[in-house]
């Protein structure tokens, strides 16, 4: 069985962040990651991100996967590709899927950066085609080159919703409307205002009723909600559309976390079910360190910050530096940087646009 | 009627369904899988928890109070002959 | 803290205390389960379907076994719920010529206890279950296996009892069980149970908590001698029905009868893997087979797991192109000479009913009879249940 200092699973920002961090310090990092290409989610995000020069701002997406991966490349970070991670064990074992073979891997650390999946909005007609998370929507139209459908409806206004239809309108689909729930738009103000200039409606404090079809998606009807989300009898609308898009939260992937018995809490703001994690992003386990969307769904550049701590940590705790007060004012740094991200709206910062 | 629809997609579990195990005394997640087998399809809960866990927060079970489920090997699916690791044209 | 009586009190939401559960709401009386979670959350959930008659040692075993199948043939309109009963039928199967002989004596035995078995003609055993390797030279066949979803099954327990009175406390954790010394002359209040949220006066307590047993027991200075035996399972995606009868490798009892033919050299036998599949109705397979005392861990190995997986397509080579979505394990309660613990105890119309390893499913509906008839009757005459009391493992020389 191959022995490691360090694997980190999930090539994504928070993966690619914490095995640069901990490579620069000496550790070598072998990152694993289900996908053929690296990046996580980085790559379908071709708008430019916001938040202070430091975590590249101004920066497009996929403008910062490649950098993360070219800083990978220069420290020796190995990325192993087409890795299902299907298993961890409580002596540090890793089961793995490599290439359609099975092989285990043994190591001393493990940050655990699995990201997130789409959370579903459950209403009749939810199981018809044409119903899809935005995050799959954006999947087809960035990455394949493919328009999900011609008339769309997103469901959510959040980041995730008003960016993914400013997407699909540069993709030249008609969006009909933004919906929301809630009494007032829940993603940035930038984000909603260039939505509304190109005429894109916003409906607040309506939600999905049904959808209808009879082999797709052909309708959507909506219905108003009162202030306790409770649905107020004839208020229905609809709109005549092909595909439903959900951008309805995130929830963490905490599979592995809770195959080796690390503590998880609730957060419902954070996306459900998250790992219980120190000011070292360690696990109520000791080797095994989470961060990233799965301790909490946040923006890309606190995952990438969070996996910055994590492999620091890391280096530390397997002695490539040595724990004094340098390292110590370093973590601190990383950690002044997360609380000044995370300021400006109630949990997360204003960072990613 | 009463409003129903598909909340497991995988074992086709519905929403009237999902109540009555609450009304029979399932208030986890863990014990809806139990008594009605929502959860234990090809994706293993993924897409419906977060369903069901609205579900029971509806009926005054607040997920702040119970654990997650247990999560067990192979958290993706995984074909045999991968698993013992004979070749195979893929 | 609510206070309140019960005719009788049954500890353990699995099958075993499900089915005590009903059995003796039949007889009259309107007695209260209490589950310290949920129904199925030890071994009864962490389990295959198979009722399994061929695997058992004639004797006591044979005979429950033979009893309990015949009650579940009614069960299910008894119980006018759906338990998933399907009488499949079972295999014995063989891959090595030296074993063919042990399980022909063990069946000519089996035969002659009144088990409807046989060994199947060699050019009749891959037409009794296509898909099956070659390796495969002999098979013993049974048409009484069958199989039942111990998650309706437990549930069409409770729901009869409620009918006829019981009631089922869930979420209750028995805290301690005294014998109350205030009885003011009345017998009714003999033992006093106290939960998270109640405390019961009660005549009679049964514990059917499986491993829990041990725990119950201390509460009144008993040692009850049931530990754990984990067994793991692997559950694949749903297939199209391709397995059709409930089935078990014969290593599992030659390992038994007659160990020294059984290598101890490879990792199988060393975990005591020999493969049990079976295919459930919604087109699930289960594959299990192994017995291991690691004490109360319930996660699973990945050692063991991937043994599982090897012996499914080892005997059966398509289940190669499935896919495995969970393994799971159940801790199967077990006692020293792996027979079963139903039994009165030192402590008045205080009951055990457990240590039934991984039979619990198999017996569930014979063992509700047994004990109604013990508590009710104060002696059994379905089976001699002299041989499974607790002073076995205390009145030795």
């Amino acid at each position: 069985m191959r022995k490691v200092n360090l694997v980190v699973v999930g090539a994504g920002p928070a993966g690619l962040s914490a095995s640069i961090e901990a490579a620069k310090h000496g550790v070598k990092a072998l990152v694993l990651d289900e996908n053929h290409k690296p990046g996580g989610q980085l790559f379908k995000q071709i708008h430019k991100f916001f938040g202070s020069e430091q975590q590249m701002a101004g920066t497009r997406g996929y403008e910062i996967g490649t950098k993360l991966l070219n800083l990978a490349k220069e420290y020796g970070v190995e990325i192993k590709l087409n890795n299902r991670v299907i298993g961890i064990d409580d002596h540090n074992t890793l089961a793995i899927i490599d290439n359609h073979k099975y092989s285990e891997i043994r190591a001393k650390k493990i940050i655990l950066c699995c990201g997130a999946t789409e959370k579903p909005l459950a209403f009749p007609g939810w199981t018809l085609p044409g119903v899809m998370g935005a995050g799959a929507a954006q999947t087809l139209v960035n990455i394949h080159r493919v328009v999900p459908g011609e008339k769309i409806i997103m469901v959510g206004s959040g980041n995730v919703g008003l960016i993914v239809t400013y997407h699909l309108l540069q993709a030249g689909v008609k969006v009909k409307a933004i919906i929301d729930a809630s009494h007032k738009i829940t993603g940035y103000g930038v984000h909603a205002a260039k939505i509304k200039r190109a005429g894109i409606p916003i409906i607040l404090r309506y939600t999905v009723n049904r959808a209808m079809g009879t082999n797709q998606v052909e309708k959507v009807e909506l219905i108003q909600v009162d202030k306790s989300f409770n649905k107020i009898p004839c208020t229905q609308i609809s709109f005549d559309v092909d595909t439903i898009c959900l951008a309805v939260g995130l929830s963490p992937s905490t599979e592995l976390a809770r195959m080796i018995g690390c503590k998880l809490y609730y957060h419902p703001k954070l996306g459900g079910y998250i790992p219980m994690v120190n000011q070292y992003m360690q696990t109520t386990i000791e080797d095994i360190y989470a961060a990233g969307d799965m301790t909490g769904i946040e923006e890309a550049s606190i995952a990438m910050e969070e996996g910055r701590l994590a492999g620091l940590a890391c280096a530390i705790s397997l002695g490539y530096i040595s724990d004094n007060a340098q390292s110590q004012k370093a973590l601190e740094n990383i950690r002044s940087n997360l609380s000044q991200l995370r300021m400006g709206n109630g949990k997360g910062g204003i960072i990613n646009g | 009627m009463k409003e129903d629809y598909v909340v497991c997609r995988c074992e086709e579990i519905t929403l009237q369904e999902i109540k009555s195990a609450i009304k029979q005394g399932a208030i986890t997640l863990d014990e809806i899988k139990k008594y009605t087998r929502a959860g234990m399809g090809l994706c293993q809960g993924r897409i419906c928890s977060t369903i069901i866990i609205e579900i029971l927060k509806e009926h005054g079970y607040l997920p702040q109070y119970s654990a997650p489920p247990h999560s067990r090997i192979p958290v993706r699916p995984v074909k045999i002959w991968e698993y013992i690791g004979e070749d195979q044209d893929v | 803290m609510y206070k309140r009586f019960a005719d009788a009190i049954i500890i353990g939401g699995g099958v075993t205390g499900t089915a005590i559960t009903y059995y003796l709401s039949k007889t009259g009386i309107q007695p209260i389960l209490i589950e310290e979670s949920n129904l199925n959350a030890g071994a009864s959930g962490a389990c295959d379907e198979g009722i399994v008659l061929q695997s058992k040692h004639t004797g006591i075993m044979l005979d429950m076994v033979l009893k309990s199948a015949k009650l579940y043939k009614t069960l299910e309109d008894e119980l006018n719920y759906p338990i998933g009963y399907r009488n499949v039928g079972g295999m014995i199967i063989i891959n090595e010529e030296k074993y063919i002989p042990v399980i022909e004596t063990f069946i000519k035995k089996q035969q002659q206890q009144g088990l409807n078995i046989h060994m199947l003609h060699p050019s009749d055993i891959h037409k009794q279950q296509p898909g099956l390797s070659k390796k495969v030279v002999a098979s013993a066949f049974s048409k009484d296996d069958c199989n039942v979803y111990p998650f309706k099954l437990t549930l069409g327990y409770v729901e009869a009892a409620k009918r006829l009175g019981a009631k089922v406390l869930l979420h209750n954790r028995v805290n301690n069980i005294t014998i109350n010394k205030n009885t003011l002359g009345d017998k009714r209040r003999e033992l006093r149970i106290t939960t998270n949220e109640h405390e019961i006066l009660t005549p009679i307590v049964v514990d059917a908590t499986g491993c829990g047993s041990r725990q119950i027991g201390k509460m009144l200075g008993l040692e009850i001698p049931v530990f754990p035996s984990r067994g793991q399972i692997v559950i694949t995606e749903q297939i199209p029905p391709l397995i059709k009868h409930q089935i078990m490798d014969a290593k599992f009892i030659v390992a038994k009868h007659k160990p020294q033919l059984v290598e101890k050299n490879n990792a199988l036998s060393n975990l005591n893997v020999g493969l049990t599949i079976g295919q459930a109705e919604t087109g699930n397979t289960l594959i299990g087979g192994c017995r291991e005392q690691v004490g109360y861990n319930t996660s699973t190995s990945f050692s063991t797991i991937r043994e599982i997986v090897k012996n499914a397509a080892d005997f059966f080579p398509f289940m190669k192109d499935v896919s495995i979505i969970r393994s799971f394990a159940g801790l199967r309660p077990t006692t020293p000479d792996n027979l079963p613990i139903l039994s009165q105890t030192p402590i008045p119309r205080f009951y055990i009913a457990s240590g039934l390893g991984g039979d619990g499913l198999s017996l569930s509906p014979i063992v509700g009879k047994i004990m109604a008839d013990l508590i009710m009757k104060g002696n059994c005459n379905i089976v001699d249940i002299s041989q499974l009391s607790l002073d076995r493992f205390f009145n030795i020389g």
